[in-house]
């Protein structure tokens, strides 16, 4: 196929050859450097193929071998444009259209920017955009060395940059410097305290003295381990606490719902679209929605190369929303209470190791309450500054 | 046994057969006959005679030949050169 394509470009005939000594003939086109392809000798005439340059030496070979030859198709560029010679405004679109393309495949039409992590890709792309490289910009009048060495310039945290055009894509690979292990820095003395009432069931002091143990009930804002150490010459120094001290707590979470209730229902929805040519938005205008409680923004791209190019459509939704009294029955009620109480829940339980958990229904005067009694274990310490006076200490000891 | 010399080595012909649709013999000097069944070619030192149906010569330019079509037989005679002027 290939051969074929690149034989079509300066053109090819197929000829027939009648009468004389066709092996005669073969030969004297071989010794005279004359390419032949798919000859066939069928006892009657001889029929070959060959370029159109080499057709003009081959009438001497003929007129030796007594052939008489005359050329029975031609094919290639040459001809096909003769044939189309009057076609001014179809060749002139063809070049265009050459012309367009080249220009186009000479442009960076999409970046990606891959392996950073504490630098952020709008920053990055904000600093190429910058140095002149960005979606549309000429291929040619991109300097990837020195784009890269300015990149590591300006960043410290970037330990490695690589700059890779592939097509229309530009491929911005990076390595960002590893943070040097630090040496703990003792700041402020501090003690921990307790964040809410819980009994302790475990202590992982590993910083200051521990000041509860196992079993004891504390409150809230009691002493759980002191930033005071005492060194191996006895002397007690202010330092800071550390470590994780865990209890077993309880929290109430309610969740509420009105038996009648008014809520924004959507009656319809409006989309205006913008499209995007060469990565910029055509100009125009959303239109203002009525009655708006958001809007929904969005964007897609024409897909190619592994990547987005720059045509695509930005669109808004614009839901019209309408305000209705709705009676909810108990049940109803009920479920709404329950899952704004376990929405809550999911908050309070981020941190927390549930045990425990009941839920108790009361509906009274047209509201529908749910309560969620948790119970689990968590980390209740908390950093509080160190202070002279002596904080509060546990009321007791066991519970 | 007498060496060849490495000129004599580079000027010996090779022929490469593929199933019975395809030959390739290099070092070919001219074309001794030609039809659609039987393509005998000089080789130099001996004939190589192809029979067959439908021979079809893919190309034929320098010393190499490529032929396609149903080979049936591939035989060797001692010929002498067969000039093409």
């Amino acid at each position: 196929m290939l051969v074929d394509f690149l034989r079509k470009i300066p053109g090819y005939v197929s000829f027939e050859a009648v009468g004389g000594f066709p092996e005669r003939f073969l030969n004297i086109c071989r010794f005279s450097g004359i390419a032949l392809w798919e000859v066939n000798n069928d006892g009657v005439k001889v029929t070959a193929f060959t370029s159109v340059s080499d057709y003009k030496k081959i009438r001497k070979a003929a007129h030796r071998s007594g052939m008489r030859v005359r050329i029975s198709g031609k094919y290639g560029l040459p001809f096909f444009a003769s044939k189309h010679k009057n076609r001014v405004c179809a060749a002139i679109g063809v070049v265009l259209v050459i012309v367009f393309l080249m220009l186009m495949s000479g442009m960076v039409w999409s970046i990606e920017i891959v392996g950073n992590d504490t630098v952020k890709a709008e920053t990055l792309q904000g600093f190429l955009e910058e140095n002149g490289v960005k979606v549309g910009a000429r291929k040619s009048k991109i300097d990837t060395s020195a784009i890269e060495e300015a990149m590591l310039f300006e960043y410290r945290e970037l330990n490695w940059v690589s700059l890779n055009i592939f097509g229309g894509k530009l491929l911005v690979e990076i390595k960002e410097t590893l943070p040097a292990p630090g040496v703990p820095v003792p700041g402020e003395p501090v003690n921990l305290v307790a964040t809410k009432d819980g009994i302790i069931t475990l202590v992982m002091g590993h910083n200051g003295t521990n000041a509860v143990k196992a079993g004891q009930t504390v409150h809230k804002g009691d002493l759980l381990v002191a930033g005071l150490t005492v060194g191996t010459d006895g002397v007690e120094r202010v330092t800071r606490a550390s470590g994780k001290v865990f209890a077993r707590t309880s929290g109430e979470i309610t969740g509420n719902s009105q038996l009648k209730c008014e809520r924004q229902l959507i009656a319809e929805q409006k989309t205006d679209y913008r499209p995007v040519l060469f990565g910029a938005a055509v100009p125009g205008k959303f239109k203002a929605g009525n009655s708006v409680e958001s809007e929904y923004f969005g964007e897609s791209y024409l897909k190619g190369g592994g990547g987005d190019l720059p045509f695509g459509v930005l669109w808004r939704t614009t839901p019209v929303c309408e305000s209705q009294t709705v009676t909810l029955g108990e049940n109803e009620a009920a479920l709404a209470a329950l899952l704004s109480c376990v929405k809550a829940r999911r908050v309070y339980d981020s941190d927390l190791e549930t045990e425990e958990c009941t839920y108790t229904l009361v509906i009274k005067s047209g509201t529908v309450t749910v309560t969620a009694l948790s119970i689990g274990i968590e980390d209740i310490a908390t950093e509080k500054p160190f202070s002279a006076d002596p904080p509060k200490e546990p009321e007791s000891e066991d519970d | 046994m007498q060496l060849k010399s490495l000129h004599d080595w580079d000027k010996t012909a090779s022929i490469i057969l593929y199933g019975n649709t395809e030959l390739i013999a290099e070092g070919c000097k001219s074309i001794a006959d030609y039809s659609d069944t039987v393509l005998e070619l000089d080789m130099g030192k001996y004939n190589l005679k192809i029979r067959g149906a439908s021979l079809v010569i893919k190309t034929y330019l320098y010393e190499q030949v490529a032929v396609t079509g149903q080979i049936i037989s591939v035989e060797y005679s001692g010929g002498g050169e067969v000039n093409a002027g």
